[in-house]
Protein backbone atom coordinates (compact mmCIF):
# COMPACT_ATOMS: atom_id res chain seq x y z
CA UNK A 1 0.00 0.00 0.00
CA UNK A 2 2.84 2.33 0.97
CA UNK A 3 4.56 1.56 -2.31
CA UNK A 4 1.45 2.48 -4.30
CA UNK A 5 1.09 5.78 -2.39
CA UNK A 6 4.72 6.66 -2.96
CA UNK A 7 4.52 5.90 -6.66
CA UNK A 8 1.30 7.92 -7.00
CA UNK A 9 2.93 10.86 -5.22
CA UNK A 10 6.01 10.71 -7.48
CA UNK A 11 3.80 10.48 -10.56
CA UNK A 12 1.72 13.51 -9.45
CA UNK A 13 4.79 15.58 -8.64
CA UNK A 14 6.37 14.68 -11.96
CA UNK A 15 3.26 15.65 -13.90
CA UNK A 16 3.06 18.98 -12.07
CA UNK A 17 6.74 19.81 -12.72
CA UNK A 18 6.43 18.78 -16.39
CA UNK A 19 3.61 21.23 -17.05
CA UNK A 20 4.11 23.96 -19.58
CA UNK A 21 4.58 27.43 -18.20
CA UNK A 22 3.05 30.65 -19.48
CA UNK A 23 5.17 33.77 -19.19
CA UNK A 24 3.35 37.08 -19.61
CA UNK A 25 5.48 40.18 -20.18
CA UNK A 26 4.60 43.84 -20.32
CA UNK A 27 6.68 45.42 -23.07
CA UNK A 28 6.95 49.12 -23.92
CA UNK A 29 7.52 50.62 -27.35
CA UNK A 30 5.53 48.15 -29.45
CA UNK A 31 3.71 50.36 -31.90
CA UNK A 32 4.70 48.83 -35.21
CA UNK A 33 3.89 45.27 -36.23
CA UNK A 34 6.69 45.19 -38.79
CA UNK A 35 9.33 46.00 -36.17
CA UNK A 36 7.77 43.80 -33.46
CA UNK A 37 8.44 40.70 -35.58
CA UNK A 38 11.85 40.61 -33.92
CA UNK A 39 10.29 39.77 -30.54
CA UNK A 40 8.66 36.61 -31.79
CA UNK A 41 11.72 35.71 -33.83
CA UNK A 42 14.09 36.09 -30.86
CA UNK A 43 11.86 34.21 -28.42
CA UNK A 44 11.33 31.34 -30.85
CA UNK A 45 15.09 30.82 -31.00
CA UNK A 46 14.97 29.69 -27.37
CA UNK A 47 14.63 25.88 -27.32
CA UNK A 48 12.23 26.10 -24.35
CA UNK A 49 9.70 28.16 -26.34
CA UNK A 50 6.61 26.38 -27.60
CA UNK A 51 4.42 29.33 -28.68
CA UNK A 52 4.50 33.10 -28.64
CA UNK A 53 1.67 35.64 -28.66
CA UNK A 54 2.34 39.35 -29.19
CA UNK A 55 -0.28 42.06 -28.72
CA UNK A 56 0.52 45.67 -29.54
CA UNK A 57 -2.89 46.70 -28.18
CA UNK A 58 -2.15 45.25 -24.72
CA UNK A 59 1.63 45.83 -24.76
CA UNK A 60 1.80 42.12 -24.03
CA UNK A 61 4.16 39.35 -25.03
CA UNK A 62 3.15 35.88 -23.83
CA UNK A 63 5.28 32.77 -24.15
CA UNK A 64 4.21 29.19 -23.61
CA UNK A 65 7.15 26.99 -22.73
CA UNK A 66 7.56 23.36 -23.66
CA UNK A 67 6.58 20.79 -21.04
CA UNK A 68 8.99 20.88 -18.14
CA UNK A 69 11.03 23.70 -19.67
CA UNK A 70 11.47 27.24 -18.47
CA UNK A 71 13.11 30.47 -19.60
CA UNK A 72 14.99 32.54 -17.09
CA UNK A 73 14.43 36.28 -16.66
CA UNK A 74 17.84 37.20 -18.12
CA UNK A 75 17.07 35.38 -21.38
CA UNK A 76 13.68 37.07 -21.60
CA UNK A 77 15.27 40.50 -21.04
CA UNK A 78 17.87 39.79 -23.73
CA UNK A 79 15.29 38.64 -26.28
CA UNK A 80 13.17 41.76 -25.81
CA UNK A 81 16.18 44.12 -25.73
CA UNK A 82 17.64 42.59 -28.90
CA UNK A 83 14.34 43.29 -30.58
CA UNK A 84 14.68 46.94 -29.55
CA UNK A 85 12.05 47.14 -26.82
CA UNK A 86 11.87 47.66 -23.05
CA UNK A 87 10.70 44.78 -20.85
CA UNK A 88 8.78 46.22 -17.89
CA UNK A 89 7.32 43.24 -16.00
CA UNK A 90 7.44 39.44 -16.08
CA UNK A 91 4.62 37.30 -14.68
CA UNK A 92 4.65 33.50 -14.66
CA UNK A 93 1.07 32.33 -14.66
CA UNK A 94 -1.02 29.18 -14.77
CA UNK A 95 -3.15 30.48 -17.60
CA UNK A 96 -3.02 28.70 -20.93
CA UNK A 97 -2.02 30.66 -24.01
CA UNK A 98 -5.54 30.16 -25.34
CA UNK A 99 -6.90 31.91 -22.24
CA UNK A 100 -4.46 34.76 -22.86
CA UNK A 101 -5.55 34.95 -26.49
CA UNK A 102 -9.22 34.99 -25.50
CA UNK A 103 -8.62 37.84 -23.04
CA UNK A 104 -6.76 40.00 -25.52
CA UNK A 105 -8.93 39.01 -28.46
CA UNK A 106 -6.06 37.63 -30.51
CA UNK A 107 -6.66 35.00 -33.13
CA UNK A 108 -5.30 31.53 -32.42
CA UNK A 109 -2.45 30.33 -34.61
CA UNK B 1 11.95 27.27 -47.95
CA UNK B 2 9.80 30.36 -47.29
CA UNK B 3 12.83 32.28 -46.04
CA UNK B 4 14.70 31.38 -49.19
CA UNK B 5 11.84 32.59 -51.38
CA UNK B 6 11.53 35.85 -49.42
CA UNK B 7 15.28 36.39 -49.70
CA UNK B 8 15.31 35.80 -53.46
CA UNK B 9 12.24 38.05 -53.96
CA UNK B 10 13.85 40.79 -51.89
CA UNK B 11 17.10 40.64 -53.83
CA UNK B 12 15.27 40.75 -57.16
CA UNK B 13 13.19 43.72 -55.96
CA UNK B 14 16.32 45.49 -54.81
CA UNK B 15 17.95 45.00 -58.16
CA UNK B 16 15.10 46.48 -60.11
CA UNK B 17 13.93 49.26 -57.89
CA UNK B 18 16.44 51.32 -56.26
CA UNK B 19 16.58 53.63 -50.85
CA UNK B 20 14.08 53.59 -48.35
CA UNK B 21 12.53 55.87 -45.82
CA UNK B 22 12.07 53.01 -43.44
CA UNK B 23 14.27 52.00 -40.59
CA UNK B 24 17.90 51.10 -41.15
CA UNK B 25 17.77 48.56 -38.28
CA UNK B 26 14.77 46.42 -37.50
CA UNK B 27 16.08 44.07 -34.78
CA UNK B 28 19.25 42.20 -33.77
CA UNK B 29 20.41 39.49 -36.17
CA UNK B 30 18.03 40.67 -38.88
CA UNK B 31 18.76 41.35 -42.52
CA UNK B 32 16.79 44.12 -44.20
CA UNK B 33 16.47 44.82 -47.88
CA UNK B 34 15.19 48.27 -48.78
CA UNK B 35 14.38 49.66 -52.19
CA UNK B 36 13.09 53.08 -53.17
CA UNK B 37 11.94 54.47 -56.45
CA UNK B 38 11.16 58.11 -57.09
CA UNK B 39 10.45 58.71 -60.76
CA UNK B 40 12.65 61.31 -62.37
CA UNK B 41 14.60 62.01 -59.19
CA UNK B 42 16.12 59.16 -57.22
CA UNK B 43 16.44 55.38 -57.10
CA UNK B 44 18.12 53.49 -54.31
CA UNK B 45 18.57 49.93 -53.10
CA UNK B 46 20.28 48.80 -49.93
CA UNK B 47 20.83 45.66 -47.94
CA UNK B 48 21.87 45.72 -44.30
CA UNK B 49 22.57 43.29 -41.47
CA UNK B 50 22.11 44.18 -37.79
CA UNK B 51 24.39 42.27 -35.40
CA UNK B 52 22.72 44.15 -32.54
CA UNK B 53 19.51 46.09 -32.10
CA UNK B 54 21.32 49.42 -32.24
CA UNK B 55 23.63 49.18 -35.22
CA UNK B 56 23.83 47.64 -38.65
CA UNK B 57 26.07 47.69 -41.69
CA UNK B 58 25.16 47.41 -45.28
CA UNK B 59 25.77 48.00 -48.94
CA UNK B 60 23.76 50.13 -51.29
CA UNK B 61 23.43 51.78 -54.64
CA UNK B 62 21.80 55.13 -55.31
CA UNK B 63 21.20 57.08 -58.47
CA UNK B 64 20.10 60.70 -58.69
CA UNK B 65 18.99 62.12 -61.99
CA UNK B 66 17.95 65.48 -63.36
CA UNK B 67 14.52 66.03 -64.90
CA UNK B 68 16.14 66.50 -68.30
CA UNK B 69 17.80 63.07 -68.10
CA UNK B 70 21.02 64.79 -69.03
CA UNK B 71 22.73 64.41 -65.63
CA UNK B 72 23.18 61.32 -63.42
CA UNK B 73 24.95 60.78 -60.10
CA UNK B 74 25.57 57.14 -59.19
CA UNK B 75 26.83 55.96 -55.80
CA UNK B 76 27.92 52.52 -54.67
CA UNK B 77 28.48 52.63 -50.95
CA UNK B 78 29.15 50.78 -47.72
CA UNK B 79 27.27 52.23 -44.77
CA UNK B 80 27.11 52.03 -40.97
CA UNK B 81 23.74 52.74 -39.32
CA UNK B 82 23.46 53.57 -35.64
CA UNK B 83 20.46 53.91 -33.37
CA UNK B 84 21.74 56.74 -31.16
CA UNK B 85 18.73 56.91 -28.87
CA UNK B 86 15.37 55.24 -28.47
CA UNK B 87 12.52 56.14 -26.16
CA UNK B 88 10.09 53.28 -25.60
CA UNK B 89 6.82 54.25 -23.96
CA UNK B 90 3.65 52.23 -23.36
CA UNK B 91 1.99 53.44 -26.54
CA UNK B 92 4.70 55.28 -28.43
CA UNK B 93 8.27 55.12 -29.62
CA UNK B 94 10.77 57.81 -30.64
CA UNK B 95 14.20 57.33 -32.21
CA UNK B 96 17.34 59.16 -33.24
CA UNK B 97 19.26 57.45 -36.07
CA UNK B 98 22.65 58.33 -37.52
CA UNK B 99 24.49 56.84 -40.47
CA UNK B 100 27.53 57.40 -42.60
CA UNK B 101 29.32 55.71 -45.43
CA UNK B 102 31.92 55.75 -48.14
CA UNK B 103 31.98 54.52 -51.69
CA UNK B 104 32.63 55.38 -55.27
CA UNK B 105 30.54 57.79 -57.29
CA UNK B 106 30.06 58.15 -60.97
CA UNK B 107 28.94 61.41 -62.53
CA UNK B 108 27.55 61.24 -66.05
CA UNK B 109 26.43 64.46 -67.69
CA UNK B 110 25.57 65.65 -71.15
CA UNK B 111 27.75 68.49 -72.44
CA UNK B 112 26.36 70.71 -75.24
CA UNK B 113 28.81 71.11 -78.16
CA UNK B 114 28.22 74.75 -78.86
CA UNK B 115 27.12 77.28 -76.32
CA UNK B 116 26.73 80.90 -77.30
CA UNK B 117 27.50 83.10 -74.29
CA UNK B 118 24.41 84.94 -73.11
CA UNK B 119 22.04 82.82 -75.23
CA UNK B 120 19.60 80.46 -73.45
CA UNK B 121 20.32 76.75 -74.04
CA UNK B 122 17.28 74.82 -75.31
CA UNK B 123 16.11 72.18 -72.82
CA UNK B 124 18.20 73.60 -69.99
CA UNK B 125 16.97 72.83 -66.45
CA UNK B 126 19.14 74.16 -63.61
CA UNK B 127 22.23 73.80 -65.79
CA UNK B 128 21.33 70.29 -66.97
CA UNK B 129 20.72 70.01 -70.68
CA UNK B 130 18.11 67.82 -72.37
CA UNK B 131 20.17 65.51 -74.65
CA UNK B 132 17.29 65.17 -77.11
CA UNK B 133 17.26 68.93 -77.87
CA UNK B 134 20.88 69.98 -78.07
CA UNK B 135 23.83 68.43 -79.93
CA UNK B 136 26.55 67.39 -77.56
CA UNK B 137 28.36 64.47 -75.96
CA UNK B 138 28.21 62.39 -72.78
CA UNK B 139 30.95 62.81 -70.20
CA UNK B 140 31.70 60.36 -67.40
CA UNK B 141 33.78 61.03 -64.30
CA UNK B 142 34.49 59.03 -61.14
CA UNK B 143 35.47 59.95 -57.59
CA UNK B 144 35.42 58.69 -54.04
CA UNK B 145 32.28 59.85 -52.29
CA UNK B 146 31.19 60.21 -48.70
CA UNK B 147 27.79 60.49 -47.20
CA UNK B 148 26.23 61.05 -43.81
CA UNK B 149 22.72 61.37 -42.52
CA UNK B 150 20.35 61.32 -39.60
CA UNK B 151 16.71 60.79 -38.78
CA UNK B 152 14.43 61.54 -35.85
CA UNK B 153 11.05 59.91 -35.68
CA UNK B 154 8.08 59.53 -33.36
CA UNK B 155 5.22 57.13 -33.75
CA UNK B 156 2.16 55.70 -32.09
CA UNK B 157 -0.18 53.16 -33.64
CA UNK B 158 -2.12 55.99 -35.27
CA UNK B 159 0.45 58.73 -35.93
CA UNK B 160 3.87 58.72 -37.55
CA UNK B 161 6.31 61.59 -38.02
CA UNK B 162 9.88 61.64 -39.23
CA UNK B 163 12.54 64.15 -40.22
CA UNK B 164 15.52 62.95 -42.20
CA UNK B 165 18.55 64.68 -43.68
CA UNK B 166 21.26 63.15 -45.86
CA UNK B 167 24.36 64.68 -47.40
CA UNK B 168 26.42 63.19 -50.24
CA UNK B 169 29.72 64.66 -51.32
CA UNK B 170 32.68 64.01 -53.60
CA UNK B 171 35.16 66.20 -55.51
CA UNK B 172 32.65 66.22 -58.38
CA UNK B 173 29.45 67.23 -56.61
CA UNK B 174 27.54 67.54 -53.37
CA UNK B 175 23.92 66.75 -52.85
CA UNK B 176 21.62 67.11 -49.88
CA UNK B 177 18.26 65.41 -49.42
CA UNK B 178 15.93 66.55 -46.60
CA UNK B 179 12.76 64.57 -45.98
CA UNK B 180 9.73 65.17 -43.78
CA UNK B 181 7.02 62.56 -43.39
CA UNK B 182 3.72 62.72 -41.55
CA UNK B 183 1.49 59.67 -41.39
CA UNK B 184 -1.97 58.78 -40.13
CA UNK B 185 -3.45 55.31 -39.69
CA UNK B 186 -7.23 55.02 -40.08
CA UNK B 187 -7.25 52.08 -37.63
CA UNK B 188 -4.85 50.52 -35.12
CA UNK B 189 -3.15 47.45 -36.51
CA UNK B 190 -1.70 44.55 -34.52
CA UNK B 191 1.13 42.11 -35.26
CA UNK B 192 -0.93 39.75 -37.37
CA UNK B 193 -3.07 42.27 -39.20
CA UNK B 194 -2.40 44.44 -42.19
CA UNK B 195 -1.33 47.98 -41.27
CA UNK B 196 -2.55 50.80 -43.48
CA UNK B 197 -1.19 54.33 -43.35
CA UNK B 198 -1.69 57.54 -45.27
CA UNK B 199 1.60 59.39 -45.47
CA UNK B 200 2.39 62.90 -46.69
CA UNK B 201 6.02 63.14 -47.73
CA UNK B 202 8.07 66.19 -48.62
CA UNK B 203 11.54 65.82 -50.11
CA UNK B 204 13.89 68.75 -50.63
CA UNK B 205 16.81 68.16 -52.99
CA UNK B 206 19.66 70.66 -52.90
CA UNK B 207 22.76 70.46 -55.05
CA UNK B 208 23.95 68.46 -58.04
CA UNK B 209 21.12 66.80 -59.90
CA UNK B 210 18.31 69.22 -59.09
CA UNK B 211 17.22 71.87 -56.65
CA UNK B 212 13.58 71.53 -55.67
CA UNK B 213 10.98 70.35 -53.17
CA UNK B 214 8.76 67.46 -54.08
CA UNK B 215 5.56 66.57 -52.19
CA UNK B 216 3.87 63.21 -52.41
CA UNK B 217 0.89 61.38 -50.96
CA UNK B 218 1.69 57.76 -50.18
CA UNK B 219 -0.22 54.70 -49.08
CA UNK B 220 1.81 52.53 -46.72
CA UNK B 221 1.02 48.87 -46.02
CA UNK B 222 2.87 46.42 -43.90
CA UNK B 223 2.22 42.99 -42.52
CA UNK B 224 4.58 40.62 -40.77
CA UNK B 225 7.99 41.18 -42.42
CA UNK B 226 6.98 43.00 -45.57
CA UNK B 227 6.50 46.74 -46.08
CA UNK B 228 5.24 48.50 -49.18
CA UNK B 229 4.72 52.20 -49.72
CA UNK B 230 3.51 53.69 -52.98
CA UNK B 231 1.97 56.87 -54.19
CA UNK B 232 2.28 59.87 -56.38
CA UNK B 233 3.97 63.24 -56.25
CA UNK B 234 1.97 66.42 -56.83
CA UNK B 235 3.38 66.30 -60.35
CA UNK B 236 1.94 62.83 -60.91
CA UNK B 237 5.24 60.96 -60.68
CA UNK B 238 5.42 57.52 -59.09
CA UNK B 239 7.02 57.03 -55.67
CA UNK B 240 7.44 53.52 -54.28
CA UNK B 241 9.28 51.97 -51.40
CA UNK B 242 9.73 48.33 -50.47
CA UNK B 243 11.27 46.81 -47.36
CA UNK B 244 11.58 43.18 -46.31
CA UNK B 245 13.26 41.89 -43.15
CA UNK B 246 14.22 38.33 -42.39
Amino acid sequence: MKKILALTTIFLLASVSARAETIEMKVFGMVCGFCAQGIESNLRKNPATAEVVVSLENQLVAVKTKNGASIDDASLHKAIKDAGYDLKTIARTDRTLDEVRTEIGATAK
Amino acid sequence: MNRKLIFIAAIIAALFVHHAHGRPIVYAHSTTVMADFSAGAMHEAAISYAPRHNWSFGLGHMMLESHTRGYYEDFNYARLNYLAKRWNRAASQANVWLWGGVGNSNLTDYVPETVIPGEPIPGDDHGHVDPTLVPGYWRERQAVSWHTGGQIDYETRRLYSALKSEYYTSRLFSHRVDTVQLGFAPYEHDVDSLATWFVVSGVRHTGGSHDETEWALLLRFFKKRAWLEAGSTTEGKLRANLMVSF
